[in-house]
């Protein structure tokens, strides 16, 4: 079966640092890959390269087995890939509404704006509340929560999160989940990169651990957890 | 009841005699907003663009005799868009990530450099009186009259529906296509834009032709009713007046543009017809009357930024996918090795040796003036280095501070005899009262608005306080000149020109010690914890406002003895020479673009500003080189529009190098010197230790 | 008499535009305390932050600090009165260097009337400040990065020049807004660590605004919880957060917090028992059967697993 992403022996650098050496991974359609490690391994740069947004040096990255590296983010957001990127990744000057509708307009037409943003808003009541506040006014965990209802009310082909609880109170990080758990039985792919392993866990089939840019161990989700832990007791040690 | 009536008939009267201009003023504050809103960038290069199409239009018509809608097409719908869509590829694309700062300099750079080139490569040339003509046959001369009142030109009517149409057709892109919010979003961040399958580079493509289009359009509609010969400076000059209606639009509202354009055409036609009035009640409104009405969009545009909140909280948002870019180049080798260190310096004296001793004994007249000016205004441009080199403030109004030194000179040796030197002390102290008192209302707005704040200021300057008698001394000063004496200094005479050049290298040295002194010093730190970030500087105790009315109370000190230095060099204060805004806004690009943080890079803007010309471009070095004046090649001397256009290109230059472009060579130079010093001295070791090794076997 | 309270705040309100942000607030931190406080996204925890440390002016109430009422003053002024603070999004001075930072807050701290003494040459950190800025790197740990760009720091180090930057300034108080955000389990608790130290060895008081809830429950003694712009609870850290008002409003139905009381009562050893608690988290990712929802925090443990914590407050 072709993998619905595939990075093969990718390299990227920012400037002169080098963040990935050579990273191979593989996202199978409908999958769920959980992309763990410490800070500064490379997971964010792995989500980057998969959109297209840091372009890699050496290697190849293909969706569908088709060769797309080095094509603009744009190609990839339209071949099916939704990014949710770490932080406030939302238009601060745009109200929360006109957020949602350059969204859902550019991916799933005109027409479904109204009931997409409909559907973002049962997600996120409080952003319903403040559909027509300018964004970079909401608090840091509305931001949060804006940039997250992009993403999963569109149901796209493969869905990056990178950081997703980062920011957000347990009890809305619990939503999210469902909801991401919602998505992903309606035939959605995730890749999510998370520091907080439990939940990312509990919802991925794979996991892949990263260390100092490179893969250091990939498997199955359920065996992730004494393998991890072992490893970054390893390199807290250091 | 007569007098209500005719009263009211005046009021009338005037609003629509001030609708026209009016227009114009709307059609170049749209223009901004478009631009700002749909790329980001403060596009003072606006009025440029439209004299390129005004002129192509003209030429068309007149020397080619195109028909009107081949020739709009052509440099309207054909050449404008393309100018634009050149920009955006080449220039702004790379520099969508770039600090407000870096965007202003390039657009500076363009206002000057864009003309000259259009003006090189079509051959074209302003010719003085003959009028440009509009898009309707006979524009400017059938009139209509519809309430017996004011009549119109055809241009004027034409001008009016088309800009009508236009509001209504942008008001229309943005609110019903897809694409004015792309704009609006590539603006803030391109990369989050194409995480939604939008490819940005067309989007701002797109964005820069439709305002290019636009400019295009209101340089053609502007100039026959603005203008009776096209000249590229006059568009400059109404750009800036119509900054004060783009910033009633808060830079973002198309609407709110129009009415602000239409709204500042007649409040000045009215005061025009009022203000004469009376003043013949009030005698005290008669300074104000000739010049009032000129600097009436200073003064608006000076309260809108002072009195409306809302501008102040309008703040730049970052692109919150910076963070993929590389991060920015470690600032090279600002360790030097020590052999760099001491050879430097031992270059450094025997340059300057060399040089002044050169300048002392063997130049005439002529180059000792010119190695003066460079000297007195590297001292001005130090002020620059205060201000915005370490304060990180855009001040576009360098050049009225150094004309408070320079005044106050002149009316202190006119009126009271005083010592100039005294007299240059005092006015720059003055300068410095006047700096902390401007910067006062204007300290909390940001970025971009500061620098308008501040244009604002130089205009209101340059129209109304230069025209006061206490000031810039008024008629007598029109009619007698305003001359300062040079200074007597005991036994030195400085109306000798070399003796003169020694006090200036020595002003421009202490100068130099000090600032130097402020840079690593408390406030140098304490300004670059502000530069760096705000909030933290506040956080850890740093009062942002006292350090920037220091700053600028410093920089204005600085700028008013240079510009008293000037004056005296000068022998007067020549005002539309030395200190025009539009001559400070140059001061700025020249500092910024050479280096704004240093002391060398105030001294190589001084030299460049002042000697490039007769140098470079009337050949003199090169005649120097030859040894003969007449074996010199026939391209000399080279038109003085290259210095525009090199100057132009320096500038867009900067926004690659916002170190500046004489640090950045620096660097990069340091750095290379320094690794192969490193490598040598690593041999060195390495061979030293093989020798002892040798030795103690 | 002097209050023993370092910070008090009473009764604050706040509105945006009609909305109400912050309904009558009032805590207190004590001299040398450690106070977390939570909420919800939204709850106000930012606004009242803000209030704080003056960047927003609360429309009623008051802030004391040391018992000197600072509600009017502006944010340099309580940061010179003793308000030290970090950001959630850090906040370095760009183009300097990381002991040039702690430079800037020592000269900023030991200079008035800094003009002409810049002029005469005397505005040039002396040696004593170098020394006191190093003896600050080298406590956290910053000595070897000491004239690196703070460009090429990581946002682990870059939060420790924050805190070194905040510690120029001799604090009575610090202001942690966030300071796990973007750092990942061990970056956090060797920062956690690092703090824990210094605060104990110089005795400044620290409130912390946190989502780590693991962070919060083992690295503050009470606990203020924010949500709709009120407290609706507060109290020392391991009861509160078990109290169900918090349950349900901040942490989700099954949050057990259990486990994390036992480290709380011992910060200075938090680094160790936070490692295990890592383990813990991990061991429990591993059992598929597992209802809690809790993050890692102790989430091998059945929930509640400590009775007598539980609605106490």
């Amino acid at each position: 079966m072709t993998a619905l992403l595939e990075l093969r022996d990718v390299w990227a650098e920012y400037g002169p640092f080098r963040a990935l050496f050579g990273v191979d991974l593989k996202v199978p359609p409908g999958g769920a890959v959980a992309l763990l490690g410490a800070n500064g391994a490379g997971k964010t740069t792995v989500a980057r390269v998969a959109t297209g947004l840091v372009q890699a040096s050496a290697g190849d990255v293909a969706v569908d087995g088709i060769e797309m590296t080095n094509r603009p983010t744009y190609a990839y957001a339209r071949a099916g890939i939704a990014h949710a990127p770490e932080g406030r990744s939302i238009f601060a000057s745009f109200t929360v509404e006109e957020n949602l509708t350059l969204t859902f307009r550019s991916f799933l037409g005109r027409q479904k704006v109204g009931e997409s943003l409909e559907q973002a808003f049962e997600l996120f009541p409080r952003l319903g509340e403040r559909r027509s506040q300018t964004a970079g006014t909401l608090s840091g965990g509305e931001q949060r929560m804006l940039s997250l209802a992009r993403v999963l009310v569109l149901q796209p082909r493969l869905l990056i999160a990178d950081e997703l609880s980062l920011g957000l109170a347990p009890i809305v990080v619990d939503e999210v989940y469902s909801t991401l758990e919602a998505i992903r039985s309606s035939g959605t792919a995730l890749l999510i990169v998370e520091q907080h392993m439990a939940h990312a866990l509990e919802l991925c089939d794979d996991a892949v651990l990263l260390e100092h840019g490179k893969v250091a161990w990939q498997g199955s989700a359920s065996d992730a957890g004494d393998v991890v832990t072992g490893r970054l007791f390893e390199s807290a040690g250091d | 009841m007569i007098l209500a009536s005719s009263f009211l008939e005046d009021l009338l009267r005037s609003v629509l005699q001030g609708t026209p201009s009016g227009a114009v003023f709307a059609l170049v504050a749209i223009g901004f907003v478009l631009t700002y809103k749909t790329s980001g960038v403060f596009n003072l290069a606006f009025g440029a663009q439209a004299y390129i199409s005004a002129a192509m239009f003209f030429k068309a018509r007149t020397q080619w005799n195109w028909s009107i809608p081949l020739s709009v097409l052509v440099s309207v719908f054909v050449l404008a868009p393309a100018i634009g869509v050149v920009l955006e590829r080449f220039l702004f694309r790379h520099l969508r990530t770039a600090s407000a700062v870096s965007k202003l300099v390039v657009t500076i750079g363009l206002s000057v450099a864009l003309p000259a080139l259009f003006e090189i490569f079509a051959d074209y040339a302003p010719v003085a009186g003959r009028a440009p003509t509009g898009i309707v046959p006979e524009g400017g001369s059938v009139f209509y009259d519809p309430l017996g009142v004011y009549p119109f030109s055809r241009d004027e009517l034409a001008a009016m529906g088309v800009i009508l149409a236009a509001v209504i057709v942008l008001g229309a892109i943005f609110r019903f296509t897809p694409v004015g919010l792309q704009m609006r979003a590539v603006v803030e961040s391109p990369r989050m834009t194409e995480l939604n399958g939008i490819a940005a580079d067309r989007v701002s493509a797109f964005a820069w032709a439709l305002s290019s289009t636009f400019a295009g359009m209101a340089g053609v509609l502007i100039a026959p009713i603005r203008f009776n010969t096209l000249i590229s400076t006059d568009f400059f000059n109404v750009v800036f007046v119509a900054i004060a209606a783009a910033a009633i639009g808060r830079l973002v509202s198309l609407p709110r543009a129009l009415i602000g354009g239409i709204g500042l055409g007649w409040f000045i036609a009215v005061f025009n017809t009022f203000l004469p009035r009376w003043a013949d009640d009030h005698t005290w409104l008669r300074p104000l009357r000739d010049n009032f009405s000129n600097s009436l969009p200073f003064v608006v545009l000076f309260a809108i930024l002072v009195f409306w909140p809302a501008i102040r909280r309008a703040t730049d948002v970052g692109d919150p996918l910076s963070g993929v870019d590389p991060p920015p180049a470690a600032p090279a080798a600002t360790e030097r090795h020590r052999l760099l260190t001491r050879f430097t310096l031992l270059f450094a004296v025997g340059f300057f040796l060399f040089v002044g001793l050169t300048v002392f004994f063997r130049a005439d007249r002529s180059w000792v003036f010119l190695v003066t000016s460079a000297v007195v205004l590297s001292t001005v441009y130090l002020s620059i280095t205060v201000i915005t080199g370490f304060a990180g403030q855009i001040s576009l109004c360098q050049g009225a501070f150094a004309a408070i030194g320079g005044f106050t000179v002149f009316q202190m040796a006119d009126r009271f005899d005083l010592s100039v030197l005294l007299a240059a002390l005092i006015g720059a102290s003055i300068a410095a009262l006047v700096g902390a008192i401007m910067s006062l209302p204007v300290l909390r707005l940001g970025g971009i608005w500061l620098a308008i704040a501040t244009l604002a200021f130089a205009f209101f300057f340059d129209a109304v306080l230069v025209r006061m008698s206490w000031i810039g001394g008024g008629d007598t000063a029109l009619l007698q000149g305003t001359r300062v004496p040079r200074p007597i200094l005991g036994p030195i005479d400085f109306g000798n020109d070399k003796s003169f050049l020694a006090l200036a290298v020595v002003v421009f040295v202490i100068t130099s010690l000090a600032v130097i002194q402020l840079r690593e010093g408390t406030i140098g730190r304490t300004l670059r914890a502000i530069r760096g970030s705000e909030v933290a500087a506040e956080s850890i105790g740093i009062s942002p406002a006292k350090a920037r009315i220091a700053a600028f109370a410093t920089s204005a000190f600085i700028a008013g003895l240079g510009g008293a230095m000037m004056t005296m060099h000068q022998e007067n204060v020549n005002y539309q020479n030395n200190f025009s805004p539009v001559g400070s806004l140059f001061w700025l690009v020249l500092v910024v673009t050479l280096s704004v943080r240093t002391v060398e890079g105030a001294a190589q803007a001084g030299a460049a500003f002042s000697m490039f010309e007769p140098l470079i471009l009337k050949g003199e070095l090169f005649a120097w080189l030859l040894r003969a004046e007449h074996r010199l090649p026939g391209f000399f001397p080279i038109s003085g529009k290259w210095r525009f256009i090199l100057f132009g290109l320096g500038a867009m230059q900067f926004a690659r190098h916002p170190e500046g472009l004489l640090e950045h060579g620096k660097r990069r130079a340091t750095a290379g010197l320094n690794r192969r010093l490193a490598r040598r001295d690593q041999t060195r070791l390495v061979s030293r230790s093989a020798d002892s090794g040798g030795g103690a076997t | 008499m002097i209050s023993p309270d370092v910070l008090a705040v009473s009764g604050i309100k706040k509105t945006f535009s009609g909305i109400v942000a912050l309904d009558d607030v009032s805590l207190t931190v004590e001299t040398g305390e450690r106070v977390g406080l939570i909420g919800p996204n939204g709850a106000g925890k930012t606004t009242l932050f803000n209030c704080l440390l003056g960047i927003l002016r609360p429309d009623a109430g008051q802030v004391e600090l040391n018992g000197v009422d600072v509600t009017g003053h502006r944010v340099h002024k309580r940061a010179q009165a003793g308000m030290g603070r970090t950001f959630q999004r850090i906040e370095l001075f760009s183009d300097t260097t990381v002991r040039e930072h702690l430079l800037i807050a020592e000269r900023v701290r030991n200079n008035s009337g800094a003009f002409w003494k810049d002029l005469l040459g005397r505005g040039r950190p002396n040696a004593a400040e170098i020394s006191a800025c190093d003896a600050v790197l080298e406590m956290l740990g910053l000595g070897e990065v000491a004239e690196v760009p703070i460009e090429s720091l990581s946002l682990g180090q870059g939060r420790l020049v924050e805190v070194g930057r905040a510690l120029m300034t001799d604090p009575q108080i610090l202001l942690l807004d966030e300071p796990s955000s973007g750092l990942d389990r061990s970056e956090t608790n060797a920062l956690a660590a690092t703090l824990g130290a210094i605060q104990s060895e110089r005795g400044f008081a620290i409130l912390l605004v946190e989502h780590d809830v693991e962070l919060v429950a083992e690295f503050t003694t009470r606990l203020y919880v924010l949500d709709f712009g009120q407290l609706i609870a507060h109290g020392p850290t391991t009861e509160t957060l078990a109290s169900p008002a918090v349950r349900n409003a901040y942490l989700g139905a099954g949050a057990a917090v259990a486990g994390a009381a036992d480290d709380a009562a011992d910060p200075p050893k938090a680094d160790t028992k936070r490692g295990l608690g890592v383990a813990g988290a991990a061991d429990g990712a591993a059992d598929p059967p597992r209802t809690d929802t809790g993050r890692e925090l102790g989430a091998g443990d059945p929930p509640g697993a400590e009775p007598g914590t539980g609605g106490e407050l």
